[in-house]
């Protein structure tokens, strides 16, 4: 049985790459990639499981990381926005225009990133249930939902 | 940021879990059980739990079953539930478990969260209500198997250190006509005024209900004016209204009256829908 008392020593993989970290067992995983590792992609919005813009991979599937503890993902896979630089989601959400203050994007685009891997002929139903976990307070939803359909273009000719 | 610390423990077997669960009650530590954690962190990080020690059973085999072998589904409790959603042939398990939350938060939320956690709601109980499921409980005199009208009744009847391994439901169930209707403030992403789930079994519809009261319910009562067939929609809906276990809720969401109101069209829906008239 695994167990953490107090400060203890963990290794998170996060973009393919092993980092050590000292964390206590109440940190969340959100507090712990902007504070102890300087990956601030993620942020802090509600950090109450509503907004979506903290969101990461884990193995490959979206979470809130505001609501996950960081010791129970050590053995796990995890993406975060850095980890998705030149990838066609990134360069669709240039193109279209797809955030307007950016506070929100980063989740957007795990989010859609996540989307379009698993699903790549995701139908208008399917982005809608999987971007419904995403706010953006600006409103700028229409050129979020261009974005996805030219990245899914862009996927296809992968 | 949780402004407070707790130890963490990932034990491999239920028999482990309670037993820590034990160890650390006996030392003050206020132990809770832990599996997706998004009712534990934002309620830990707000201060409305406090606790010394959580135990994570997301390691517990039982706890990650899904099978649907034999005449027998089984889910362990600390599935999410999308992946629920996406292995079941339970149409009405999924179709309930799709309006929970949001698609990146039911990653997480886990079946055995979602039933035994604070938030009253408890919508994933709906399905399990109507096809009379079984939960399997784990406590220091081993396992058991309790019928779910048992082990919800109001709450959640789980003793001290007690764990929700699984909930075991009659295949039988899954191929029969289903209704449901969930209706927020808002947005489909929040909570419920009402969830209405309704199975219809040979000649009779079942009901069950989340959010119109302080907790979830199936009614025998209120299930036998629903099925007065010599009653009109109307009415039968109305008598049910009238009959609810506890007064309707009234907050900043919904005026009782205006639930009751969207409750007994919701009610005439279901009822148009699985008697064939709509």
């Amino acid at each position: 049985m695994i167990g953490y008392k107090d400060y203890t020593s963990i290794t998170l993989n996060i973009n393919g790459e092993l980092r050590k970290v000292v964390v206590k067992p109440s940190d969340t995983l959100l507090r712990v990639l902007r504070e102890n590792l300087g990956l601030t992609g993620g942020k802090p919005g509600c950090e109450n499981g509503d907004c979506g813009s903290c969101t990461v991979l884990l193995d490959g599937k979206p979470v809130k990381s505001c609501m996950i503890l960081a010791i129970e993902v050590a053995n796990k896979e995890i993406t975060t926005i850095e980890g998705l630089k030149n990838t066609e989601i990134q360069e669709a959400f240039i193109k279209e225009g797809g955030f307007q203050c950016g506070y929100c994007t980063s989740g957007f685009l795990l989010n859609a990133y996540a989307l379009l891997e698993e699903k790549p002929d995701a139908n208008d139903d399917e982005m809608k249930e999987w971007m419904q976990s995403n706010l953006c307070r600006c409103t700028g939803y229409e050129g979020i939902k261009n974005a996805l359909h030219s990245a899914k273009a862009k996927i296809k000719e992968r | 940021m949780i402004a407070y610390d707790f130890e963490y423990y990932r034990p491999e077997s239920y028999i482990e879990a309670i037993e820590i669960f034990g160890e650390k009650a006996k030392e003050g530590k206020a132990p809770i059980y832990y599996s997706g954690g998004t009712e534990t962190v934002t309620y830990a990080r707000k201060k409305l739990i406090n606790t010394g020690t959580v135990i994570d059973l997301k390691d517990i085999q039982e706890c990650l079953i899904f099978s649907e072998e034999g005449d027998k589904i089984i889910y362990g409790a600390a599935l999410s539930l999308n992946e629920i959603i996406e292995r079941t042939s339970f149409e009405l398990m999924a179709n309930v478990a799709r309006k929970i939350a949001d698609h990146t938060v039911r990653n997480r939320l886990s079946l055995g969260g979602n039933i035994c956690g604070r938030l009253f709601y408890r919508e994933a109980i709906l399905p399990i209500l109507l096809a009379e499921g079984k939960a399997v409980v784990a406590g220091e005199e081993g396992i058991k198997k309790i019928p779910i009208l048992e082990f919800f009744n109001k709450r959640v009847n789980l003793g001290e250190g007690e764990i929700l391994l699984q909930v075991e439901i009659d295949k039988k169930y899954t191929d029969l006509p289903f209704y449901t209707e969930r209706k927020e403030k808002h947005g489909e992403i929040d909570y419920p005024l009402f969830h209405l789930g309704a199975l219809k079994v040979e000649n009779n519809i079942r009901f069950a209900f989340s959010g119109i009261c302080a907790y979830p319910f199936r009614s025998i009562e209120i299930e036998k004016q629903l099925n007065d067939k010599s009653q009109s929609y109307e009415s039968r809906a109305h008598h049910a209204i009238e009959n609810l276990p506890s007064s309707a809720r009234n907050d900043m969401f919904a005026s009782s009256d205006f639930r009751k109101y969207l409750f007994e069209n919701a009610i005439i829906n279901a009822l148009k829908e699985l008697e064939g008239d709509k």
